[in-house]
């Protein structure tokens, strides 16, 4: 649950929230797409009661090599993309905040050292760092709560009729950031609690947070919101307290760390995923492959600074997403489960 | 395994030890990502923005003067720890890149506390394009105007251990609290501009050169003003002692030094005396302090302020502030009526009869009146501006009228009616 949370709240932390369409419509889009996720994770679920302690990449080796291979490339495929508009938003976040700090090329080749070295490790090392970043992002996210407690105000808070193109822009949004639904699939053999428990959890925990995340972004940013490029980190600029005069040098090390976070468990399910139908070629290797593409990938990008990404390219994570995350699921379910199924 | 384990620990370590020579060669790095030492920073603490004769911009920065802070030698009190450094170009950013020049150090903007603009900005479009896009400077920044220039303001020398910009942001402190200034932080003047087409009001600060002859210099200071349209009696009506029915606020009438009595000090204490109101970005009018008073009351943002009420034949101090405001809108006879309940609290420093303290609070009571109607017919009857939050007020009460103020504002401020009740609590 942390894993997904940490995965996904890295979104809350460096995307525009708010530039595109206003409060109403992004609250509006934001709970449609809860709901929405609510429901296509139920395949999975199901997925993971029949079988509780096979990934989708062994269930489709089962059936055909082939399929077990082309379906774990796809995983990969879909993880480097994912690094990809990680990498990019990171990048961004760098190259407004801190420019000239660092080439920008060098900060992602070192998150990506980092992530590497922690994939490496495995899944606790990744579990035990999102449990460091969950904490301190939670912590970071009151602190400026606190701090900003004062600087609060309902004045600031424009309401505005919502507008359906806004709304389904944000559901739309919304949901090319499913990452979970790409994650899972290939983690729940490792997960200790229950898959429901698991993606329900982290989904109510995201609610929770990016809820938060806005009602403070409102209530002390007014409409300065629809300018700012990072609400969030704008908060910390704007909070104080008597020993600290400027908390954004707090919030960054919560966006480090969630990044190294994410990273890291892309990395991991490319590298599983990968291992589970070539199974001569040590998984390591895979690991390596899959960091060095996803570094690759991106850095045309980051000299050329090109950081946005198009509706098209939404759409395209969207569909990818959807297609390894909803509907092969969806076609493993059917069929007989494993024996320990009841358990 | 085995191997393949021992080959990729290897591999990591090649990896990190090659990131970490990268990084120690940025460390050495020229051109861009040059890395800087503390000494080869000036940290910025206030900034002065004015506009020259040939329309350029003359940026002036008050920053740390290394012969007062011990930088090279023990810290010295006797001398005053800032000094400035002024350039002109035809951009801020050109402007801030020759004082960068001149000193041989890199500016950094991230403690920058004020933002202070000359009586000669007169449009407010490429200040806060780059307040808002300039690397660091926090939201929380106080940006306000002066009578003369900025750069006259930033060169007061204070020699109590702060930086006269410093001590400038404390005044704007009390004087918020006292009710005395508007909201100065560069956050809300973000968010009025936004709301509202460009309106909102900037503090002005002034410098009193000579404390004996600063009441009458005030008065002649007020009509050298030249912020667009002068105000309605032709000169403003400045000090503490300008409040009406002789109340006032001896709290926060100046800053700057700290050795009260010293000549030097006299003659570097500055103060607010009204403000500026900015329509369309660029400055319209000014309010007087009275209004000032008149609008913090209204915003319900007064924390203290101390009023001369009579009793009988003498005057007594009531300590007064706002505690609560609850606005209603209504439409009457096509006019769009706000009807604001402000509860205020009166302390007294002596214990009066009750009789005594309700005789007192009326009369306190009678100058808030005259104070926020004062204000009311300077903002919104002469000027027709929207410094009362009226966009929100509509926002969150009549969605209808709200759409009708976004198409034109103008129209709609002038069917608007403030009415004011108070209700004193003693």
């Amino acid at each position: 649950m942390v894993i997904l949370f940490t995965a996904r709240i890295f979104y809350s932390m460096t995307f525009v929230p708010f530039i595109y369409s206003d409060v109403t419509c992004r609250i509006i889009g934001f709970s449609i797409s809860v709901i929405i996720e609510g429901l296509v994770v139920i395949p999975v679920i199901i997925l993971y009661r029949k079988h509780p302690d096979k990934n989708i990449c062994q269930l489709a080796y089962e059936k055909s090599k082939v399929l077990g291979i082309l379906i774990g490339i796809a995983f990969a495929i879909a993880a480097v993309m994912l690094m990809n508009r990680l990498f990019r938003y990171f990048g961004y976040f760098m190259y407004v905040t801190f420019p000239n700090f660092l080439p920008l090329w060098v900060v992602i080749g070192a998150i990506a050292v980092v992530a590497f070295y922690a994939a490496f490790q495995g899944v606790e090392a990744i579990a035990r760092s999102a449990g460091i970043a969950f904490v301190f992002f939670i912590l970071s996210v009151i602190i400026v709560t606190i701090a900003l407690w004062t600087k609060m105000s309902f004045t600031n808070v424009t309401y505005n009729y919502p507008k359906l193109e806004h709304i389904s822009f944000e559901v739309f949004f919304e949901m090319s950031k499913y990452c979970e639904l790409v994650l899972f699939p290939i983690l729940y053999p490792y997960v200790k609690e229950k898959a429901g428990k698991s993606l329900y959890g982290a989904i109510a925990l995201r609610l929770i947070t990016v809820y938060a995340i806005i009602i403070v972004c409102t209530l002390t940013l007014g409409s300065y919101l629809n300018i700012s490029k990072f609400p969030f980190f704008d908060l910390g600029t704007y909070a104080e307290t008597f020993i600290i005069e400027r908390l954004d040098t707090f919030l960054l090390p919560a966006w480090i760390l969630v990044a190294f976070v994410k990273t890291s468990i892309l990395m991991f399910i490319g590298k599983i995923a990968l291992s589970t139908g070539l199974k001569k070629v040590k998984s390591n290797v895979f690991l390596l492959i899959i960091a060095v593409t996803a570094f690759a990938v991106t850095l045309p990008a980051v000299l050329q600074e090109k950081w946005y990404f198009s509706n098209m390219d939404k759409a395209i994570y969207t569909i990818v997403i959807f297609a390894l995350g909803v509907l092969l699921p969806l076609v493993f379910c059917f069929g007989k489960g494993d024996k320990n199924e009841n358990e | 395994m085995r191997m393949s384990k021992i080959f990729f620990k290897k591999l990591l370590v090649t990896a990190i030890c090659v990131f970490n020579i990268l990084s120690l060669c940025s460390c050495n790095a020229t051109g861009k990502y040059e890395k800087l030492d503390l000494d080869q920073r000036i940290i910025v603490n206030a900034m002065g923005i004015d506009i020259t004769k040939d329309g350029k911009f003359e940026v002036t920065l008050q920053i740390l003067a290394q012969e007062g802070a011990g930088t090279n030698t023990p810290i010295d009190p006797s001398k005053p720890n800032s000094t400035t450094v002024a350039q002109v170009a035809d951009t801020i950013p050109a402007a801030i890149e020759r004082c960068e020049t001149d000193l041989g150090k890199t500016a950094f903007l991230g403690h920058t506390e004020l933002v202070l603009l000359g009586k000669s900005v007169t449009d407010l479009n490429p200040v806060m394009d780059y307040v808002i896009n300039a690397q660091g400077i926090s939201l929380g920044i106080f940006m306000a105007y002066t009578d003369i220039t900025a750069k006259e303001i930033l060169d007061i020398k204070v020699n109590s251990g702060a930086y006269s910009g410093e001590a400038l942001k404390e005044v704007f402190e009390e004087s918020l609290k006292n009710g005395i200034s508007t909201e100065c932080e560069l956050i809300k003047h973000i968010d009025n501009i936004e709301d509202t087409n460009g309106t909102t009001v900037m503090p002005i600060i002034k410098k009193i050169k000579d404390p004996i002859k600063s009441s009458e210099e005030k008065d002649n200071s007020s009509s050298e003003l030249d912020f667009g349209e002068s105000n309605s009696d032709g000169k403003i009506e400045a000090g503490n002692e300008k409040l009406e029915g002789g109340g006032g606020d001896d709290s926060s009438s100046g800053g700057g030094g700290s050795s009260g009595g010293s000549e030097k000090a006299e003659q570097t204490a500055f103060y607010i005396d009204g403000a500026v109101i900015v329509k369309n970005k660029k400055p319209h009018s000014v309010m007087t302090r009275d209004e000032i008073a008149g609008l913090s009351f209204i915003n319900s943002s007064v924390a203290k302020q101390t009023f001369n009420a009579k009793l009988g034949d003498m005057l007594t101090a009531v300590n007064v502030s706002s505690t609560k405001k609850d606005t209603k809108v209504s439409i009457k006879d096509n006019r769009i009526v706000f009807d604001i309940h402000l509860t205020i609290s009166y302390e007294f420093y002596i214990n009066y009869s009750e009789e005594e303290q309700k005789e007192a609070a009326k009369d306190v009571t009678e100058q808030i009146y005259s104070l926020c109607y004062k204000a009311i017919d300077k903002a919104l009857k002469q000027e027709n501006a929207d410094i009362f939050g009226i966009h929100s007020l509509l926002n969150h009460n009549d969605y209808r009228l709200y759409q009708e103020y976004m198409k034109n504002p103008e129209r709609v401020l002038k069917l608007v009616d403030i009415n004011i009740n108070l209700n004193p609590q003693i």
